[in-house]
């Protein structure tokens, strides 16, 4: 097939999967055993009810509903909170929040892949030491401890008895970098534990796997030092596997960046997630989910390209997966 | 749990007749001397935590708490609470009753503006009024009246008429007598002075606040309020310096009391507000920090278990009365409220005018199982009832905490756990068998009353909105526990209607027996409120009323940020 | 295997794991108080204390019965959720990789759908959607709250151990005894019972375990975001119930999560071992 026709096949694909996961969120809002609007605007008028009814166009069968949602929803229009008195609309929410989250999720990537680096490479250089050991039994110990019990703890400890940094809140770099970081720190610090665990461990694998290889044996009898080896012909290959489990644990640090949002108050999507499910804002909540969902399938669907670009062999591995 | 839907207080205290000796003093005092003290007071940025989101800015949004001392940086009322638990004039300049109590005539302050720059005058408070007696739906339609055709209403519709009689005087005619018309143009701090032009704009009226206040907004979300200075703010300080002194406030939503602790610790927040309802631990640790200024409201505040009287379980008397004689409130005092609270002895406390001992079913938990049983046999099976409680952990621990007690007495709760936002939604009015709500309050009677009432437009209200079937509910949206006794209003309604304090108290005391004896509702204990503070920010007591004795700094609204300032 | 046997880690892990179980089981006939029974004149005891083993928490409950009971609940909801997701993901994975075609096509392109929501998230969706009333005096019962619980965290293993079931088919299937096996005329029934699923397993039981793990941390992070079991006790929910006592009494909070904390590793443990038995068979082949 010529590169034409496989490029519009898999966007094809995609707007398949996108389609089908829109779909999907709406069908679950519709599980809910009762009228939507009834339950976002209890004790309302019923006039009033009827209203938002049609605006939403909730009174016209799923598919209408669907359809209507998904026209404004690619339009940038994600609905409405409501409240006695008014609404205010999910995309100024979203504003200041969206930011906040792809912020932490960012740093966490970051320092997860800062940290594990080193320690994948340097474990696996000296596989089987006591070195090694000791990273693995550390790590397999701080990987099953659950971020949102690090996040209570670090606030506790480095946030308030320490004083070191911030224990809760947020702010803008706008209003200072210092600050700024010293309101992230805590919150990074919880999601990356996880991370750091999950790369360290795969990285080490996949590079003692490579260290067997023809070419490096060879670049050794060569007389190359071990860390340009390490470095040039080992870390290199290994990178991309790196970067696609980067982008496969996305999902995970999505659900945890929720939690570590609650527990920070850090006013994110998960926080606003949260927030419309407690005030049963689901025409809100269906809208965020979807937007998640949305958000993740794209962006490993770059990450996929990005790898594809830079090494051909991983669009096969992938496949096979 | 507990909400509050309430009131308060502040610090302020006199200096009579400001409002003209203030052109006078600022002129006294040099400009240079001014501008040294603005130096040293003006500037700055703090950030408060809180535990209420903010449901919207019109008549019809009721913040709680602690979003109420966020709102009160925007808005301000026509009376103001005093220590001594008295209403005194504050955008108002005065309010003279006739003999009858039933016309009233308001003289307002000269020289306020609202933010968008409109005139606070007679018509500007006519606006709010008629928005919330319901005249305005009536002139301008359902559609333009969006946001504020709700519980407000049911606590104005006894005004018929506000009737302008020149730029500073309004005159208001009540349907039935009511000689408490300051607290009840009060309304527990939440009878807000709104820019006519939100009120009319139903696109606007939700979200876009506009005040008197020393503050305006400029960002918010339901749980995070940015306010800036109001540089035209009509007050000036004893010194003739602008105010207010900070150039702006955030206001953040920590639901924990962890999370406030925490931030107040480590610098994060410059002041927290704690309720002993759910953060009793938390206060009490914090209590002992040196480090932190601290302010208490006291208790002041006593939050009620409504129980609906339509629908079952609590259509059967012995039902209500069972569960109120279930109840250990020692042990809940000392367990879920560590100590901070004085166990209930009567549906309010003892610093208010209606309290009374007679009647009310205290913990007794030989009664409460006979009284479980005669419910059982009226009902056909045995008392099961569903409680709603807000989501915080302290919160549900709380019901958990109740729970097991009622099941002692083999009263099974089931609890249910929802935001307030839509605790509050489903309470007004009433669909909920039973819930906790924080209304009774203070000294007087006048803000508590329209919520034991059955209908708030009173017998034979010529109040044309009684004719229109959507709206003449409305009247009763305020009643918890959808009382429909005929002794119980007629000694609330003459209680409200009397002069003569004695005669006023008497028949208060007897409503309160009323509600106590048929167990309408009933209380577990006080709730009390603290303010900790950074000890960088001075003025916290509050500014001088402008009459009226000496303001509480404290209230269930935390405290007042107009006089603040952060000590260089 | 047997240097694995020998090792005390596995030896400690099966020990933990026994003890849990023995607890989830029996835990209601033991000579214990209810996990809610307020020991008013004990609050907030430290562990070994007034006749508390593990102390109590601020509200007077006594620690030792909340983890048996909570044992309980905990080990249900992931223990279930991960059985019925797993065979029923295991089912579809398998069959779709035999099969081949439009039908796996089908399910992989579902399988991508519901995995492209974050696990976390989608049973977030599922609780708010699944556990409402809408009459405001109709609570969601704790059973049903489990149950919602169970299913939302079974709706998302599903997938994940449907993929895992499916690409190893797609390895497994290509073998030549497979393959021999179908041009000998076998029913394609026969073949995948008797030789696809026994060689599929393992790969699924190495997983399944890591899932039983993700599982009791989803249903504590459900519970601290007020959306997990309310009122009765679960691991998660002690957490939940005592994240304001951290500072006062850490212990009312530390001891359930170490519960959590051990029971994940010894999964991840036990996942582990499964895998590397799995690495040296197919190092073998």
């Amino acid at each position: 097939m010529n590169k034409l026709g496989e490029l519009a096949k898999r966007i094809g694909q995609l707007l398949l999967v996108l389609f089908l996961v829109t779909l999907f969120v709406a069908f679950l809002m519709r599980l809910l055993p009762a009228d939507t609007v009834d339950i976002m605007l209890p004790g309302q008028p019923e006039e009033f009810k009827a209203i938002i009814r049609h605006e939403l166009g909730l009174d016209k069968g799923f598919f209408g509903y669907y359809f209507q949602w998904l026209n404004s929803f690619v339009h940038g229009d994600f609905g409405s909170f409501y409240f006695a008195g008014g609404s205010e609309t999910v995309a100024s929410h979203l504003g200041n929040a969206l930011p906040k989250s792809l912020l932490l999720m960012l740093y966490s990537q970051i320092v997860a892949l800062a940290v594990s680096i080193p320690l994948g490479l340097s474990s696996a250089y000296r596989a089987g030491s006591k070195f090694d050991r000791a990273v693995s039994g550390t790590l397999f110990t701080f990987s099953s401890i659950p971020s949102f019990a690090i996040g209570l703890i670090l606030a506790l400890v480095v946030g308030v008895k320490l004083g070191w940094v911030e224990p809760l809140g947020y702010v803008p770099m706008s209003e200072g970098l210092a600050e700024h970081f010293k309101h992230m720190v805590l919150p990074v610090a919880s999601l990356s534990f996880g991370l750091v665990a999950a790369y360290t461990r795969l990285l080490r694998s996949d590079v003692i796997a490579t260290l067997k290889e023809d070419y490096v044996t060879m670049a050794a009898s060569k007389g190359l030092s071990d860390r340009r080896i390490l470095w040039r012909h080992v870390f290199r290959p290994s990178s991309i596997t790196l970067m696609t489990s980067a982008a496969l644990n996305m999902g995970g640090l999505i659900g945890g960046a929720v939690v570590i949002e609650n527990i920070f108050s850090i006013q994110g999507v998960g926080f606003e997630i949260i927030y419309a499910l407690g005030t049963r804002q689901y025409v809100a909540l269906q809208s965020l989910i979807a937007l998640v969902a949305v958000g993740y399938v794209l962006f490993n669907v770059i990450v996929d390209i990005a790898s594809g670009f830079i090494d051909p062999r991983t669009r096969e591995r992938r496949g096979l997966r | 749990m507990t909400l509050n839907v309430k009131r308060s207080r502040r610090v302020r205290q006199i200096a009579i007749g400001l409002g003209l000796a203030l052109a006078v003093s600022t002129v006294g005092v040099s400009g240079s001397s001014a501008a040294k003290v603005q130096a040293a007071k003006s500037g700055g940025s703090i950030t408060v935590g809180i535990f209420d989101t903010f449901p919207g800015w019109g008549p019809k949004d009721n913040p709680a708490n602690s979003a109420l001392m966020a709102a009160k940086t925007i808005y301000e009322t026509l009376f103001e609470l005093n220590a001594d638990g008295r209403y005194v004039p504050y955008l108002a300049q005065s309010i003279t009753p006739s003999a009858d109590f039933k016309v009233w005539t308001l003289k307002l302050r000269d020289g306020i503006t609202f933010t968008d720059g409109t005139k606070f005058d007679a018509a500007a408070v006519k606006a709010n009024l008629d928005a919330s007696n319901g005249t305005q739906i009536l002139t301008l339609g359902l559609a333009k009246s969006a946001c504020t055709a709700g519980t407000n209403l049911g606590f104005y519709s006894n005004i018929l008429k506000n009737t302008v009689i020149d730029p500073l005087t309004l005159q208001i005619n009540l349907h039935l007598a009511n000689s408490e018309m300051p607290e009840t143009l009060y309304a527990s701090g939440r009878a807000f002075m709104r820019s006519p032009a939100q009120l009319t704009d139903p696109t606007k009226c939700g979200t876009t606040p506009i005040g008197t206040g020393p503050f305006k907004m400029s960002a918010w979300s339901q749980t995070e309020l940015t306010v800036v200075k109001n540089e035209n703010y009509w007050r000036k300080d004893a010194a003739g310096v602008q105010l207010p002194y900070l150039n702006s406030i955030k206001f953040v939503y920590a639901k924990e009391s962890a999370q406030r602790a925490n931030g107040i610790k480590s610098g994060t927040f410059d002041a927290i507000q704690m309720t002993s309802a759910s953060d009793s631990k938390q206060m009490n640790s914090l209590r002992k920090n040196s480090s932190l200024q601290r302010l208490n409201s006291g208790a002041f505040w006593y939050p009620s278990t409504w129980f609906n009287t339509t629908i079952a379980p609590f259509n059967v008397k012995e039902c209500r009365l069972a569960v109120s004689a279930a109840i250990d409130r020692v042990q809940y005092v000392k367990v879920r409220l560590n100590g901070i609270g004085e166990v209930a002895t009567s549906v309010v406390g003892k610093s208010s005018d209606l309290y009374n001992k007679a009647g009310f079913q205290g913990f007794d938990l030989a009664k409460a199982k006979t009284l479980a049983a005669t419910c059982a046999t009226a009902l056909g099976k045995p008392l099961e009832f569903t409680f709603p409680t807000d989501t915080s952990s302290d919160s549900q621990a709380n019901a958990t905490f109740l729970k097991n007690q009622l099941a002692k007495a083999g009263i099974t709760m089931n609890v249910k756990v929802e935001e307030t936002a839509v605790i509050i939604k489903n309470a007004f009015p009433q669909t909920y068998q039973a819930m906790s709500l924080l209304l009774n309050e203070a000294k007087g009677a006048g803000f508590v009353m329209p919520f034991w009432v059955s209908d708030n437009f009173g017998p034979a209200s010529p109040n044309p909105l009684t004719k229109i079937p959507t709206l003449a509910p409305l009247g009763k949206i305020l009643n918890l526990s959808k009382t429909n006794d005929p002794a119980l209003d007629a000694a609330l309604f003459a209680a409200r209607g009397e002069g003569d304090a004695a005669k006023k108290a008497a028949l208060y005391k007897s409503a309160t027996r009323i509600v106590q004896e048929n167990g309408y509702s009933t209380a577990v204990a006080t709730t009390e409120y603290d303010m900790f503070v950074n000890k960088k920010l001075k003025g916290i007591d509050g500014l001088p009323l402008l009459s009226g004795g000496k303001a509480k700094s404290m209230a269930n609204y935390g405290m007042n940020f107009t006089g603040v300032y952060i000590e260089k | 295997m047997d240097s694995v046997k020998k090792s005390w880690v596995f030896r400690i892990t099966i020990a933990w794991f026994a003890l849990i179980v023995f607890f989830a089981i029996f835990g209601p006939w033991l000579p214990l108080p209810k996990w809610d029974q307020v020991f008013d004149d004990a609050l907030s005891v430290t562990p070994f204390k007034q006749g508390h083993l593990l102390g109590t928490d601020s509200n007077g409950y006594d620690i030792f019965s909340g983890i048996i009971y909570g044992a309980r609940i905990s080990l249900f909801i992931s223990f279930t959720a991960v059985f019925v997701g797993g065979t029923i993901g295991s089912a579809i994975g398998i069959t779709a990789a035999y099969v081949r075609g439009k039908f796996d096509y089908v399910v992989s392109t579902l399988f991508n759908v519901v995995l492209s929501i974050p696990n976390l998230v989608l049973s977030l969706a599922l609780i708010a959607v699944l556990a409402t009333n809408v009459d405001p005096n109709v609570p969601t019962s704790t059973g049903r709250r489990i149950m919602v619980l169970v299913i939302s965290l079974t709706i998302v293993i599903i997938p994940i151990l449907g993929r895992i079931a499916r690409a190893a088919t797609l390895s497994w299937s290509n073998r030549e005894f497979v393959l021999a096996a179908r041009s000998m005329g076998s029913k394609d029934r026969n073949i995948i019972w008797r030789h696809i699923v026994p060689n599929v397993l393992p790969a699924i039981f190495a997983v399944a375990f890591l899932a039983i793990g993700v599982v009791i941390v989803a249903e504590a992070s459900l519970s601290l975001l007020g959306a997990g079991v309310p009122d009765g006790t679960s691991w998660g929910s002690m957490v939940a119930r005592g994240r304001n006592d951290i500072e006062f009494a850490p212990h009312i909070i530390i001891i359930p999560l170490m519960c959590i904390a051990f029971t994940v590793i010894a999964c991840n443990y036990i996942g582990d071992v499964i895998r590397k038995q799995l690495d040296q068979r197919q190092a073998k082949l």
